[in-house]
């Protein structure tokens, strides 16, 4: 069979980074196909020249019988290539038969929009494909899974022969991941190429046919994937071996309390009783959506709370504003780094600085100094890769603005911190370092509340679990009663029904 | 990265306006000998005095992604409470520019909270602001001028140092210290920062709202300098004296590269966009040029201008 698309000796280079040198792959049709590497291997770069954000230094794209230099928007639609960033393209206000026909509407003359015709065919294609949505729902109310399963039956309407998937699963609870793997079984039959990124090893070896490694730009290997093991394909993106992911840690709950919550409500969370104890990592667990992230605005003060009450160290804890928290120990690692996490057109250094150049400073004068030195101890812990600390983080991968979203979240150095999905879209290798240093903090006294969607690692690091469900705590697990299977059920929202509330 | 090259190109990228400002000079100095000579520069220096003071006041509002669209009639209002108080009052000379000062920070103070707290576009408040400062102005003395300031006063608009007026020092203390806080201190940072990303900023642990509140406090404080200074020049109190500053200041912040959304600016950027309106007016005047064609031609080369650095940012 001829591939379908094939990078031939492709090379980029951005200011201080050679992002890839010397690239050959191939993708055939009807095949799902893995790009895996460490934070900023170039994966995203790679795919990114399909759409023509970037341009190859070198080197020639060859796809379906022709080569091409570069590619525009326009064009790489027309020709049928379609690219799903993590960052999603479609009109919240409008409804999901027009979304998927923006830009080649049906019509019944000249002017005039035909919406009958636009509404059966998005539903003949839904029925195709397998999918359950409506064509008169308007976009903006659907969850981030269905929206993205918009966007790809729009790239499927306009006969799309290859799709790429940047991290695709990172905001999904595991039914939208099942959904989702559903979708690309049913169009990898019609021999659509599936490229498919992502750093959960799981959906690689469960979904994909071939992986290709990358690392520091370079292709290590394109092998199937029933030939590589999970540890040998972790070797071939890090370059090492790696000792165990999670490591063996003493638990410390019962003891002192550092925050209790009492009937806390507001902010769409309903009479949330809870408490986290000095030395522990307390998971919290559930579906996207179940107000696990709503609970931990509230703690911030970022949000408004409706009744009930909040005790920090046994004193009343009623923090007006993030700032507030702050300074009384209490730091929120936000999930959507983009919106809430990040300045993205300034450097590494003064986003890592932001919250603590006040406590830098003498006289109101910043010691700058002191403000490098501390960047370069976290970017040498976190290992963030960038060229200088004064790249913009937007140039940054990923990953990389990740961990530097966490290393602000440390740098206040809080004695509660709670990180909303700490690990989405790090590698391996990262992970590891930030567990590692999660661990640190722990043993150094600090309580650690971690929102987690990822099963594994909630097991993995949590000491306790809490379950939310339809803004209810509907379950708190003690170590030695994990098990996924409780924790699914405790999440789903059979069990609000019975509008409980407990914690043992 | 020390691999970044420092090109001629790469020069002219970063400081584009700086070159518009050398090419109008080196082209008035050509055309009319009268133009270059050092006294008619300290003409020019001392003639942006009030619009520059003005526009660091307005940097850190743009900074913060804000607009202050009062600062034309602050210049007005604290003129006309000064001259009041000098002359019809008889109050003491620094009393009266005390109480300017307390009356400007107030409007600022107001007009910051409104932005802030009930989140009333900086555009409306702003305006709204505007005519009631315009028709305060008027009413104090039902729209008569104030003349008969004290030779005390005239010192700050007319006295000199040297050779070197006093408006075109004050105007570079304030540059002075409008760098130290956006570069040095701080909290020079969180205009940035509110401006680059707010929520990001405010989840940071930054009172978001303490910063946009102070950025109109400080617009109204550097506009009260500067409707001092132009009070004392002319050594009349006029209600009008402030009318129409406010778009000299935005489009010297503009033409200067602050950006209007927000989150990046530069203090030597104010004092250009200042320098380079300052220049067009001067020296059209002294070449002659009718004032229509005068309009005209600021117009034209504030767009060339403008678009240049568009161009230039575009391709980034
Ligand atoms: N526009 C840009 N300007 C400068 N450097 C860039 C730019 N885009 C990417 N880079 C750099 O190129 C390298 C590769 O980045 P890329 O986004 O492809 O990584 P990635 O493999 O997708 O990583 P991740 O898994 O974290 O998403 C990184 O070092 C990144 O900092
Ligand atoms: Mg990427």
């Amino acid at each position: 069979m001829e591939p379908i698309l094939e990078y031939r000796n492709v090379s980029k280079a951005f200011p201080g980074v050679q992002a890839l040198s010397d690239v050959s792959v191939n993708f055939m049709p009807g095949e799902v196909h893995a790009l895996v590497g460490e934070n900023g291997a170039g994966k995203s770069t790679l795919i990114k020249m399909l759409t023509g954000v970037n341009v190859p230094d070198q080197g020639e794209i060859y796809y379906n019988g022709s080569t091409y230099k570069s590619f525009n928007p326009k064009m790489s639609r027309k020709l049928g290539l379609g690219v799903m960033y993590q960052e999603l393209s479609l009109v919240n206000e409008l409804s999901v038969a027009e979304n998927i026909f923006l830009g080649n509407e049906p019509r019944k003359n000249r002017f005039l929009l035909d919406r009958k015709k636009m509404e059966e065919e998005s539903q003949r294609v839904f029925a195709d494909l397998g999918v359950n949505l409506k064509p008169d729902a308007l976009v903006g109310t659907l969850s981030v899974g269905y929206q993205q399963m918009v966007e790809l039956c729009r790239a499927v309407v306009e006969e799309a022969k290859v799709l790429v998937l940047d991290e695709p699963t990172a905001p999904l609870s595991s039914n939208e991941v099942e959904i989702l793997f559903r979708f690309i079984r049913t169009v990898k039959k019609k021999g659509i190429t599936i490229i498919y990124i992502s750093h959960r090893l799981d959906e690689i070896f469960e979904i994909t046919d071939r992986i290709t490694v990358l690392r520091d730009g370079k292709v290590i290997t394109t092998k199937n994937t029933e030939e590589f093991s999970r540890d040998e394909l972790i070797h071939c993106m890090v370059g090492r071996k790696l000792t165990e992911i999670y490591e063996p840690r003493e638990g410390v709950s019962g003891g002192e309390v550092v925050l209790e919550t009492r009937n806390l409500s507001g902010n769409g969370v309903k009479n949330i009783s809870l408490k986290a104890y000095r030395g522990e990592i307390l998971g919290l667990g559930g579906l996207v959506g179940a107000g696990r992230t709503e609970f931990a605005e509230l703690l911030y003060g970022h949000k408004k709370r409706d009744s009930g009450e909040m005790y920090l160290n046994g004193k009343l804890f009623s923090p007006q504003n993030p700032g507030q928290a702050q300074r009384a120990g209490v730091v929120l690692v936000p999930e959507d780094r983009k919106q809430q996490g990040l300045l993205l057109d300034m450097t590494v250094k003064y986003n890592q600085s932001l919250p603590i150049v006040k406590q830098l400073s003498r006289y109101a004068i910043l010691n700058e100094k002191e403000e490098t030195k501390l960047a370069n101890y976290y970017c040498d812990n976190l290992g963030i890769k960038t060229p200088s600390l004064k790249q913009k983080v937007k140039n940054l991968s990923g990953g990389n603005q990740q961990k530097v979203v966490i290393a602000k979240g440390l740098a206040s150095e809080p004695e509660l911190i709670i990180i909303d999905e700490p690990t989405r879209g790090v590698d391996v290798g990262a992970k590891r370092e930030l567990y590692h240093l999660m661990n640190q903090m722990i043993e150094q006294g600090k309580t650690i509340i971690m929102i987690s969607s990822d099963m594994e690692e909630l097991l993995g690091m949590s000491d306790r679990i809490a379950v939310f469900c339809e803004g209810r705590l509907t379950g708190t697990l003690g170590k030695n009663e994990f098990d996924a299977e409780v924790i699914l059920k405790y999440a789903s929202s059979e069990n609000v029904a019975e509008g409980e509330t407990y914690e043992q | 990265m020390s691999n970044e090259k420092r090109s001629f190109g790469n020069l002219i990228k970063n400081y584009g306006i700086v070159f518009v400002l050398i090419v109008v000079i080196l082209f008035f100095g050509i055309a009319n000998p009268s133009f270059a000579t050092a006294s008619n520069f300290i003409t020019i220096l001392t003639q942006v005095s009030v619009v520059c003071i003005c526009s660091l006041g307005m940097m850190f509002v743009l900074l913060t992604g804000g607009i202050d669209l009062s600062v034309g009639w602050i210049i007005s209002s604290v003129g006309m409470i000064s001259a009041y108080c000098m002359v019809n009052l008889q109050m003491n000379v620094f009393a009266s520019c005390l109480l300017a000062v307390a009356f400007a920070l107030l409007v600022g103070l107001v007009e910051g909270l409104l932005i802030a707290k009930l989140k009333i576009p900086p555009f409306i408040v702003t305006m709204a602001f505007m005519n009631i400062l315009k028709g305060f102005s008027f009413l104090m003395t039902s729209g008569k001028s104030i003349y008969g300031i004290p030779d005390s006063f005239k010192v700050i608009g007319q006295g000199k140092i040297g050779e070197i007026p006093i408006p075109v020092i004050i105007m570079f203390a304030a540059i002075f210290i409008t760098w130290v806080i956006v570069s040095k201190t701080y909290f020079g940072r969180y205009f940035y920062a509110v401006g680059g990303n707010e929520q990001a900023t405010r989840l940071s642990g930054v009172n978001t709202d303490m910063v946009k509140i102070l950025t109109y406090v400080i617009s109204a404080g550097f506009a009260c300098l500067a409707g001092l200074v132009q009070m004392s020049r002319i050594a009349t109190g006029a209600p009008n004296n402030g009318d129409g500053y406010e778009f000299d200041v935005i489009t010297a912040c503009c033409l200067g590269g602050v950006s209007m959304s927000g989150g990046s600016g530069k203090v030597y950027q104010v004092f250009v966009g200042a320098m380079i309106i300052a220049v067009l007016n001067n020296g059209l005047i002294i070449l002659h040029v009718n004032t229509y064609i005068q309009l005209v031609l600021k117009g034209v080369i504030l767009l060339l201008a403008v678009a240049y650095d568009c161009v230039q940012k575009n391709r980034a």
